[in-house]
């Protein structure tokens, strides 16, 4: 089988995993499991207070506005390092078309 | 403190690879990134909550757990000053939990798995999964320690907290190791011999 389709068929079985859960809990929050548990500590310990404090909080749109800065400049190194096709790859590539054209 | 010398000795590798291997700074970063971007991202989970991926499977694999624990702390260090995710009073915590005890776990299964010549996928996914999960595991102990259950002890709360994590985190932990397999058969087809140099020999 193809890279190409190996990689297309992982990408599609984690979309459908991802997908096969939004419909299964349709109508739920999604809360984080961190905040499930602080939150069950909260109930047993009735003085509890979260086990870290921020020194300062930013607000909420800015705080989204870092996320998603960091999100994307993350996937943008990695893009930009699956584009950045290196010479070992090319020279293999032409080794490979030149052999199916017969000059090999 | 526990976590400052695996960060000095994860410097002291980046530190020498930039030395003497520049040409794997790019696959340095991406490694980077990954944790970056996943560690970023809270996907939902079977039980109805959502957890995050942990991101440190391609830079055990390629880099082992110093240089892992190094990045993982440059991530932590990002969220906890600009996002509030985790914070600073429990950076050491996280830290030893994502960056030390999930990155080793992951890398002597990546070891073993060699060792024992197991498929390139299974040794990627296996090393992904482990790592994921183990510092979830850390983490439940962790906030056992301090918050011990009346009845149960130690030991009670550990049980509670595990469950509540891993239920989310497995099926988490498995789109970790098929995104990983998918980027690490890209980084041996595409990069070769890169891989073989990071590695020692051939996959």
């Amino acid at each position: 089988m193809r890279a190409s389709i190996r990689y297309a068929l992982g990408v599609a079985f984690i979309i459908a995993m991802i997908a096969f859960v939004l419909v299964i809990n349709a109508n739920a929050s999604f809360q984080g499991s961190d905040d499930v548990i602080s939150n069950m500590i909260s109930n047993t310990y009735p003085g509890f207070k979260s086990w870290f404090a921020p020194i300062y909080q930013l607000p909420p749109e800015i705080e989204t506005l870092f996320l998603i800065a960091a999100i994307v400049l993350g996937t943008f190194v990695i893009i930009y390092f699956i584009g950045h096709t290196p010479p070992e790859s090319i020279a293999r590539k032409q080794e490979e078309k030149k052999k199916e054209n017969g000059e090999g | 403190m526990v976590a400052i010398p695996f960060v000095l000795w994860g410097a002291r590798n980046v530190a020498r690879i930039f030395r003497e291997r520049p040409e794997q700074k790019l696959v340095l970063a991406v490694s980077g990134a990954f944790i970056f971007v996943l560690s970023s991202l809270h996907i939902p989970s079977v039980t109805g909550s959502s957890s995050h991926p942990t991101g440190t499977g391609l830079s055990v694999i390629l880099y082992g757990p110093a240089t892992t624990s190094l990045l993982s702390a440059i991530v932590l260090i990002f969220q906890a000053l600009l996002l509030a995710h985790g914070g600073l009073t429990t950076l050491g915590a996280n830290i030893f939990s994502m960056g030390i005890a999930g990155p080793t776990a992951g890398f002597l299964t990546f070891r073993i798995l060699r060792f024992l010549k197991a498929r390139l996928a299974i040794q990627v996914f296996s090393t992904a999964v482990v790592a994921d999960l183990v510092t979830y595991v850390i983490t439940a102990l962790q906030l056992a320690v301090v918050y011990p259950s009346a009845s149960g002890g130690i030991m009670g709360s550990f049980t509670t907290f595990l469950g509540i994590f891993l239920i989310t985190q497995i099926p988490l932990a498995i789109v970790e190791g098929i995104l990983f397999i998918i980027f690490f058969d890209y980084l041996k087809r595409s990069r070769p011999k890169l891989v073989v140099q990071i590695l020692g020999d051939k996959m």
